[in-house]
């Protein structure tokens, strides 16, 4: 047997050490990485049937091995498989603004019953279809600041940016997320009959080529494209996202945004008896 | 579509009888009738859109009501509401959907022989009024901080001057009336000066115990959003626990319970020490006071040298060791308060008004704005919040407690009596000078054996659930069970936890269904419209009130009459005939509404707190009082009271002027007030604060808000905020079921461990919304010795664990 070189020992230490070194630094910044509500979102994740290839691993010991990164191809093709936490590269819209095609009424239908569903009437705000920070609303802007896009999954952009408090008018359907076993002894007060009023339909066009007018409230919607544009539900995105002027051709109707009720402000439109006569005539509706 | 129409034709006739009657009225007293509103018109979205308050808060948004087929089927914020600006919060957006609860009650039911029977109106008002004919002593009206203002009305005539009985006070007892002394006490008058125009001008919003942003979200958000605008705004969160508006502030100052008191004092303190108090202010416009050795509402005057002397022993390390607020944090409030320059408003809600000592830490607020001169500019301000729509316009203002008079005025008091004898045309000396019992106390004897002195026998709640909000509830309303003689009407909208044990349930209509009027949180007066019919039998609240008036008039009860023989709730229609208003089909014939206001605005210049006619505020989204006619005959609300520039009631050359002060010299005081501890503190056997309150999702005892699937979906049940150690200490899990017990009783539900709010160690937060999971039998009943007022905030309590749910056994 021949005598080991010491040179050896100490190659293999020093590749050792570099080896340990990158390794506890990548752990390190991976673990800053996975910050605390993305291992709460983890947590919902199902992993209850791994690949062939790992289940056979499992079941040949007796307990689970660790899967090598360089075989966990399964995670890649998995249900996490749009998962990034790259923020700035999942808002980036992933289509092309010239190839758009019209959306068809199925998917037009589906998008306003998707819409609809989470909205008590055209109008009331939309509740949150996922759990949120109870204590917090600056979460909330991670995803709806810039709005962004998953494969299907839509996080739509804010369309009211001056409004900083996102839990006063939005809340989560699904209530605390307790493990309660009281609240299953709890009977709920009472069903409502409330009948909302029907989701706003087409606007009116002029002719049939005409831009269709704006046929909804424009209050609180001040981007057009939260709903409208790449980041908006697919059957109500324009066929034109790269027109940034909206209602350049798309006018608001002003009975719905309340401005013709500005005669009823004290002062305006009443008591002008004194100027009555030089008034110029009223067209009456 | 036919429905559309007939309400149409109907709204078209009510309305053109208001304007008749308006015309009458406001001819016959202000000389010029100035009607009234357009109808409301379809829209191209086919649905009539009509402006009202929203029916949950004090805030008192404008919201647009959406109704097609006689049915509420949208809302909108009013963009032209100078409140909201067009935002809501949540519940204000879904308040449509409180109408439509699918258990709504719509018809009158008495309860023989342990069930609930049905009756009819007839027998049901008969019932009544031979209940109160037999012992009108022994009758008491309980009314609420949602009645309307005319609602009010009548039933603060009907008590005071018609049965000649003060047996009559309201929910905001449990709620505002600590806030109503801290203003007596420090201006003679109540109500706060300044408005919400202060969160658009303040520099510094101080938020006295006060979770804003889930309470009053629309004002918070009205603060908050300015900093999306590019300015600046500190927010100062002074709380017990980490709530939502935390989140949003720039120091978080988490005091001990109730040494608010503590705190407010080292403010004071530090002005004095530093010299940094106004003292021009001072001088000027303040004297000084301290409380007599039984506590009293005006106390005594002390000098400015003894006021010094009393606040030496605040210094920030004192403080530090009572309140646990470093001692650096109390130099920082000093700093903010010692520098002129700033604006600073501070609010405050039920922090202060459920407390033992209310009334003193509401005088201690006050006394700091004013002793710093932070006061009567745009933007610097001490400006309480109310919980309900009207408990300012209807019990604060109109005087529906039972020592108060409509206007400001005093039952105490000989020529208020008389005022209030002449305004509403009743024989002199039909008010008894002496007060009737305050909520608790009328609860108190409600609730005990006649022969024991229970001297109330016959109790009348409307438009609120008293026994969901009682404190205490074992001792203070679930005894009425066992007495056989007592006997509870409740008029309401749905099954509550009140009307489980009533004997005549009066199916109410609510909120959009009937004509109202609502006084908010900033002096605001706001009307509005019936848009839609009540369900079923439903009837108006104040309907109910005048026809059981009309059977005691017809049963020969002298106080029906007023001094001319005639009933006392006569109204005329446009040709000056009498309407049967009491019969229900003639109702809506002319607007009682508008008559009712008509005569309690009568009431009103006597503290300055002038009203204009019905119809302005038919144009308007409200107007803040006194509402001052002008040379050219418009009507001008005041924003800043007391201050020259806005207010015309101030002297000229005056700057400020305390026009109703307690010492009759146009001064305000500046109250001393010591620290002392909680009516009850945590010990070894009950370790914990208790502290109850309400949740953004949720309004009061949720009998609106649980019945809209949007609300009790994202917060579908009661829960006890605990620390995460404190839960560790007890091996007790998050969701774990557990058993908070009190001296009054035990109550079992979850527990939420880093929820919503974050109380420290040694502390608990109870919701008090579910009638399920009622918090309300375990919490203290002691009152503020002047205002009566039950601290629902604080009480000593224990955890212990139970691992597996049990059905509640809440014994006391």
């Amino acid at each position: 047997m021949k005598p080991i070189n010491p040179e050896t020992y100490k190659r293999a230490a020093v590749i050792f050490g570099a080896v340990l070194v990158t390794a506890s630094v990548s752990g390190y910044f991976m673990g800053l990485r996975q910050t605390g509500s993305q291992i709460s979102m983890t947590r919902t994740i199902s992993l209850a049937t791994p690949d062939p290839g790992r289940r056979a691993i499992m079941e040949s010991n007796n307990v689970p091995v660790a899967v090598a990164y360089a075989r966990q191809d399964w995670l890649r093709d998995g249900p996490n498989a749009a998962w990034s936490n790259h923020l700035a590269k999942l808002a980036q819209a992933t289509f092309d603004l010239t190839a758009l095609t019209n959306v068809t009424e199925a998917e037009r239908a589906q998008a306003i019953s998707e819409r609809t569903a989470r909205r008590a009437f055209d109008g009331a705000p939309p509740v949150v279809p996922h759990p949120i920070p109870q204590d917090s609303s600056f979460a909330c802007l991670a995803c709806h600041g810039p709005g962004l896009v998953i494969k299907d999954k839509v996080a739509s952009k804010m369309s009211h940016p001056p409004y900083a408090s996102c839990t006063q008018c939005h809340v989560p359907q699904g209530g605390p997320e307790l493990p309660v076993e009281a609240a299953a002894l709890l009977e709920p007060l009472a069903a409502n009959d409330f009948v909302s009023v029907a989701p706003p339909q087409r606007g009116s066009r002029a002719w049939p080529q005409a831009p269709p007018t704006v046929p909804h409230r424009t209050h609180m919607r001040d981007d057009c494209m939260s709903c409208h544009g790449p980041q908006g539900l697919f059957g109500l995105r324009t066929p034109h996202p790269d027109r940034q002027s909206c209602l350049q051709c798309h006018v608001p109707n002003a009975e719905l945004d309340q401005r013709r009720f500005l005669a009823s402000l004290p002062g305006i439109g009443e008591e002008q008896s004194a100027n009555a006569a030089t008034a110029p005539p009223q067209k009456v509706e | 579509m036919n429905i559309n129409r007939q309400l149409l034709d109907r709204r078209t006739f009510v309305k053109l009888s208001a304007l008749a009657a308006a015309s009458a009225v406001a001819s016959a007293r202000a000389g010029a009738a100035t009607p009234v509103r357009s109808p409301a018109q379809p829209g191209p979205d086919d649905l009539k859109w009509d402006k009202a308050p929203c029916r949950f808060c004090g805030t008192g948004c404008h919201v647009r009501v959406g109704v097609k087929d006689g049915k509420v089927v949208a809302i909108q914020g009013d963009q032209l509401a100078e409140v909201n600006k067009g935002l809501l919060c949540v519940k204000g957006y879904h308040v449509g959907l409180a109408l439509y609860g699918e258990d709504r009650l719509t018809s009158p039911q008495l309860r023989r022989n342990g069930k609930l029977e049905r009756i009819s109106w007839d027998e049901a008002i008969e019932i009544i009024a031979k209940r109160i004919m037999a012992a009108p002593e022994k009758f008491a009206l309980y009314g609420s901080g949602q009645w309307t203002i005319p609602e009010g009305a009548a039933g603060n005539k009907f008590m005071k001057g018609g049965l000649g009985s003060n047996m009559i006070d309201g929910n905001p007892r449990l709620c505002m009336s600590s806030a109503v002394t801290g203003y007596l006490s420090t201006y003679g008058v109540d109500e706060p000066a300044g408005c919400y125009d202060d969160l658009d001008k303040c520099d510094v919003l101080i938020l006295w115990g006060n979770n804003m942003a889930e309470m009053h979200p629309v004002l918070f958000s009205r603060v908050i959003d300015r900093r999306s605008r590019g300015e600046k705004v500190m927010v100062i969160d002074m709380a017990t626990r980490r709530t939502r508006s935390t989140d949003f502030a720039d120091h978080y100052l988490e005091f001990r319970p109730h040494s608010d008191l503590a705190i407010a004092n080292g403010i004071a303190h530090l002005l004095l020490k530093n010299g940094t108090y106004n003292r021009e202010f001072v001088e000027k416009h303040c004297n000084f006071r301290r409380d007599t050795a039984t506590p009293s509402l005006l106390g005594q005057p002390m000098t400015f040298d003894n006021y010094r002397k009393e606040m030496e022993l605040y210094t920030p390390e004192h403080v530090e060791k009572v309140s646990g607020v470093p001692a650096e944090k109390i130099r920082l409030l000093g700093e903010l308060f010692g520098n002129k320059a700033l604006r600073i408003t501070s609010t405050w809600c039920m922090g202060f008004n459920q407390h033992s000592r209310g009334t003193d830490i509401n005088r201690l607020c006050h006394g700091v704005h004013l002793l710093s001169g932070h006061f009567g500019r745009p933007g610097d301000a001490p400006t309480s919040l109310t919980g309900q729509p009207s408990a300012c316009g209807t019990v604060r203002e109109v005087g529906t407690l039972c020592h108060l008079l409509p206007g400001g005025r005093l039952v105490a008091n000989a020529e208020h009596r008389a005022d209030s004898e002449r305004f509403w045309n009743v024989p002199a000396g039909r008010i008894p000078p002496k007060p009737g019992y305050h909520t608790v106390l009328m609860f108190e004897k409600f609730c005990t054996a006649t022969e024991q002195g229970g001297d109330v026998t016959t109790l009348w709640s409307q438009v609120t659930n008293p026994g969901h909000t009682l404190p205490n509830l074992h001792k203070l309303f679930k005894a009425k069970k066992d007495l056989a003689d007592k006997f509870l009407i409740v008029s309401d909208v749905y099954p509550t936890a009140t009307t489980e044990l009533a004997d005549l349930i009066l199916p109410s209509a609510m909120w959009v269904e009937k004509n109202g009027m609502y006084g908010n949180s900033e002096r605001r007066t706001q009307q509005w419209f019936k848009m839609v019919e009540p369900p079923g039998d439903a009837r108006d609240d104040c309907w109910q009130t005048i026809a059981v008036a009309r059977k005691l008039f017809e049963l020969g009860h002298p106080g029906m009459k007023d001094k001319d023989g005639k009933f006392l709730f006569t109204f005329k229609d446009a040709a000056g005939k009498e309407v049967p208003v009491w019969e229900w089909k003639h109702y809506y014939d002319v607007n009682v509404d508008e008559a009712l206001f008509e005569e309690y605005r009568l009431f009103t210049p006597y503290k300055h707190k002038n009203l204009a006619p019905y119809t302005e505020y038919v144009k308007a989204r409200g107007m803040r009082w006194p509402v001052v006619q002008q040379a050219d005959g418009a009507w001008r609300e005041t924003k800043f009271r007391f201050s020259e520039f806005d207010d015309s009631f101030v002297k000229k050359g005056a700057e400020i002027q305390f026009y109703h002060s307690v010492t009759k010299d146009d001064k305000a005081l500046i109250w001393f007030a010591p620290y002392v501890k909680a009516a009850e503190e945590p010990d070894a056997d009950y370790p914990f604060w208790l502290c109850t309150g309400r949740v953004l999702e949720h309004w009061h005892s949720g009998t609106m808000t649980m019945r809209i699937p949007q609300l009790s979906g994202a917060m579908p049940h009661a829960y006890v905020e605990m620390h995460a150690e404190d839960a560790s200490a007890r091996g007790i899990a998050n969701g774990e079921t557990v058993a908070v017990k009190t001296r009054r009783g035990t109550l079992n539900l979850p527990v939420w461990i880093n929820g919503r709010g974050r109380p420290p160690r040694g502390s608990l937060f109870i919701p008090f919304f579910d009638q399920r999971l009622l918090v309300n039998n375990i919490t203290l009943g002691d009152t503020d010795p002047i205002s009566f007022q039950p601290d629902y905030k604080k009480c000593a309590a224990t955890v212990e664990r139970i691992g597996a749910a049990k059905t509640n056994d809440a014994t006391s």
